[in-house]
């Protein structure tokens, strides 16, 4: 099996050297192109077509929640994955609505690194407490927790898991609590991640950035 | 109708019955004998002016009754025999006759008609010289004037001192046509300022029927206090009388729309009664007219009477006292109503005294009293509205400036969330981005100083916290949970995972970014702790609501040894320090099983501050 490419698009050579170290030495995953501009980085996604793209935000010539704007429309299937010093809720909030699939500390160790990336291959995303937190105050407002998925609301389920996440539990250990796997925790993160972007309670997002919840 | 309505009426007829009996016993102005003067109650009727056939008749005399519009013209003699000359001025005092006359003694004239005045209800004092006067046999001869219709009379008439008659003349006109001439003028002037009133305030009608209702009393007070006739004798006889029901029915009409009433069946009789009473009298021969008159009036008094029934029982709309003050003024007005009627159609022969324009004076003053009253009413409810106004505002203002004291509050913390933003932007980006760099440098460069990699680390964790802590202001259970993920790596690095048994938000005694930071410090400390010296395998961090505890499994320590030997360290310290400034219980148990370190939340602290 082929490993699956990696593109890297941050703009401090200290910290993309580590990253690509965190990646090549991960089973299964490989950096496939690396840039240190937005520009140079959205040409090198649609030449290179990588599986898994590690943004950072704050580049010298723009936004990185271009680039990941740009995979979520991408016609390959492409996750993005935001590069965040101490993935503080605002910057990945906003990174989660443009339709990335999480996000990955700079300072983190160098397996943790890969294991997240792997996570996302797997159809799980990276989430803090402090994300799941403010992802319950969001897709709960105005709204009563739902028994079925719908677009927009959370499901009783998925609040039970934000809530767990939000006081710091892992995501095997909210499997065991809840007699499910961890995958299926990870498959239910991914699930609210898409629901923020898609969801109808962008007003309420927008509400939360005006009072400064955000 | 209820029985209770009937006993009013019942009460209303019979106190109208009495009063008019009062009235007719107590017999006003009735002519009795004036001591030191002559009195006549007997003289002779001459068939002609010169008197060549005579006959006695007894006083008060009164003509025949005759549908006539004509003048009447009646010739009377007195003989009046003096046994002194007197002194002083003489007088003839006639206190009631009607209507006008000429009047002779001993065969001079000393007083002329004043034809056509009608003074039908006016005392008369005619000064006589005591050089027309003789000892001896006198004559008084006097030609009566007055209307067929009405039956002329002559009363009892005195011979005496004119200072002796004066004063009883003068009581007998102030009661007559002086009280008439009073009520006339107030009339007027009330119609005058009631229909102004009126015109400012078109929606009252009240005072429109009040202003007219005194119009309609002036003109019958002219009648009463003037004698006056306006027009022929077929015109001003159904004027002035007609005018009397007239005021009965808009007296009515104001007190039903004081009340809220409907306009009422028996309004509508009570004018058409009129209307077709006039229309009647101009087509009858003028010598029925009074006759016709009276019966109108007459016949009006049974719809009014129906009105005030309707008033009865709708009487509840006025105060107890309003309904007192009305009743007793409407009763007596009614009894002197009563007492007119009757003494115009029967020619009283023992009554000699008209009182009815006393009647417009009653009334008016209850109805003003009515309208006073109201206005009393609506001042005070102005007043309690103003009251009540002035409270609104008050709240209003309040309300107000709370919400300009909020909006402020709001805007400054806008603000300082503004401020905080930027400032942890700059340390995010600045000294974050700036530690994680070099931090990657180093160990891509492999420079190997663990001691300044642990610094940096430990500088990121720190930093870290204290974003986590701004970011999580509200819930001190995600900010442990942020702290674990932020110290995973290290515990792994040690060795070492996390028993991690959060199962309540922990509620520290006053809530804040810094109170959870501080507690945030307390356990971060207190689990380097466990990582730098207890050698063991797992840390379990337990919450509620009550309590934070972080305990491990290690070999534990000597608290008296180390306390005796100055060795606890700085880190224990400053965990007890903080959890001192939070008002937080502090304990350290350690022993052969492990580490505890437990935060107690004063719950009774924090309820009473709810």
């Amino acid at each position: 099996m082929t490993d699956q490419t990696v593109l890297i698009i941050e703009d401090r050579p200290d910290i993309a050297a580590r990253l690509t170290e965190a990646v090549n030495a991960t089973d299964g995953i490989t950096v496939a192109g690396q840039a240190g501009t937005l520009d140079q980085g959205i040409n090198l996604l649609y030449d290179r077509r990588p599986r898994v793209v590690l943004v950072d935000i704050g580049l010298p010539d723009g936004s990185g929640i271009d680039a990941v704007k740009a995979s979520a429309a991408a016609d390959w299937e492409v996750d993005a994955l935001v590069v965040s010093i101490f993935g503080d809720e605002a910057r990945v909030f906003e990174a989660l609505q443009a339709g990335a699939k999480g996000y990955i500390l700079k300072s983190g160790a160098l397996r943790q690194i890969g294991d997240d990336i792997l996570a996302v291959l797997e159809g799980g995303s990276p989430i803090s407490p402090s994300i799941a937190r403010h992802l319950l105050s969001v897709l709960s407002t105005g709204a009563a927790p739902k028994p079925e998925a719908s677009d927009s609301g959370l499901t009783d389920r998925e609040t039970e898991i934000l809530r767990a996440v939000a006081r710091g539990y892992k995501r095997h250990e909210i499997g065991t609590q809840l007699g499910i796997s961890a995958g299926t925790v990870g498959n239910h993160i991914t699930n609210i991640y898409r629901k923020l972007k898609v969801g109808s309670n962008m007003e309420a997002v927008v509400q939360a950035t005006k009072i400064g919840v955000l | 109708m209820t029985a209770q309505a009937w006993r009013g009426g019942i009460v209303l007829l019979v106190s109208v019955a009495v009063l008019t009996w009062g009235v007719y016993a107590l017999n006003f102005g009735r002519i009795v004998p004036i001591d030191g003067a002559q009195m006549f109650t007997s003289g002779q009727l001459c068939a002609q002016p010169e008197c060549r056939d005579a006959r006695p008749v007894d006083l008060p005399y009164f003509a025949p009754r005759a549908f006539d519009d004509a003048l009447e013209t009646l010739h009377f003699r007195f003989e009046a025999p003096l046994e002194a000359l007197p002194d002083g001025l003489y007088a003839v005092y006639l206190p009631k006759y009607s209507d006008n006359l000429d009047l002779f003694v001993n065969g001079a004239l000393v007083r002329a008609n004043t034809l056509p005045l009608r003074k039908w209800n006016t005392p008369l004092l005619v000064p006589v010289p005591a050089r027309l006067l003789q000892e001896g046999p006198n004559r008084i001869a006097l030609t009566l004037y007055g209307p067929k219709a009405e039956a002329p009379d002559l009363q009892a008439l005195f011979l005496g001192p004119y200072s002796v008659l004066k004063p009883h003349y003068d009581t007998r006109w102030f009661w007559g046509p002086g009280l008439a001439r009073f009520a006339f003028g107030l009339m007027l002037l009330l119609s005058g300022v009631l229909l102004l009133i009126w015109q400012s305030r078109r929606a009252e009608r009240g005072y429109l029927w009040l202003g007219l209702s005194c119009l309609a009393a002036v003109i019958f007070l002219i009648h009463y206090a003037f004698g006056q006739a306006l027009g022929s004798y077929r015109i001003w006889t159904m004027t002035w009388a007609l005018s009397a029901s007239f005021y009965v029915l808009l007296v009515l009409k104001f007190i039903s729309s004081f009340l809220g009433q409907p306009p009422s069946l028996a309004e509508r009789v009570h004018f058409f009664v009129l209307v077709a009473g006039v229309v009647v009298i101009l087509l009858a021969p003028p010598g029925y007219s009074f006759a016709l008159v009276a019966s109108v009036n007459v016949l009006t008094v049974f719809p009014a009477v129906a009105v005030l029934g309707v008033l009865w029982r709708n009487r509840s709309a006025l105060s107890p006292f309003d309904f007192t003050v009305l009743a007793l003024c409407l009763a007596p007005s009614v009894a002197l109503g009563c007492f007119e009627v009757w003494m115009m159609g029967f020619n009283t022969p023992s009554r000699s005294m008209h009182l009815f324009h006393i009647m417009p004076i009653i009334m008016s003053f209850a109805c003003l009293w009515l309208i006073v009253s109201q206005l009393i009413a609506s001042m005070g409810g102005l007043e309690r509205l103003t009251a009540a106004q002035s409270e609104i505002i008050a709240a209003k203002s309040r309300e107000l400036e709370d919400s300009f004291a909020r909006l402020a509050e709001v805007e400054k913390r806008q603000a300082i969330s503004q401020e905080r933003d930027r400032i942890m932007l700059d340390l995010h980006d600045g000294i974050g981005g700036h530690l994680v760099s070099t931090l990657a440098y180093i160990k891509a460069n492999d420079l190997g100083d663990a001691t300044l990699e642990r610094a940096l680390e430990e500088a990121l964790r720190d930093l870290a916290l204290m974003l986590d802590s701004m970011e999580n202001t509200d819930s001190l259970a995600t900010l442990l949970g942020m702290l674990r993920t932020r110290l995973e790596g290290l515990l792994e690095e040690h060795g070492l995972e996390f028993d991690w048994q959060i199962h309540g938000e922990p509620e520290v005694p006053v809530p804040g970014p810094s109170q959870n930071l501080h507690v945030a410090r307390i356990v971060q400390e207190a689990i380097t702790n466990v990582i730098k010296h207890a050698k063991a395998d797992t840390i379990t961090v337990y919450a509620d609501e009550a309590r934070i505890e972080i305990a491990d499994n290690g070999r534990g320590f000597d608290q008296v040894a180390q306390a005796a030997s100055g060795q606890i360290g700085h880190g224990l310290l400053g965990m007890k320090r903080r959890a001192q400034a939070l008002g937080v219980d502090l304990t350290l148990r350690s022993d052969a099983d492990g580490t505890r370190v437990r935060l107690d939340f004063p719950q009774e602290v924090r309820r009473a501050a709810e």
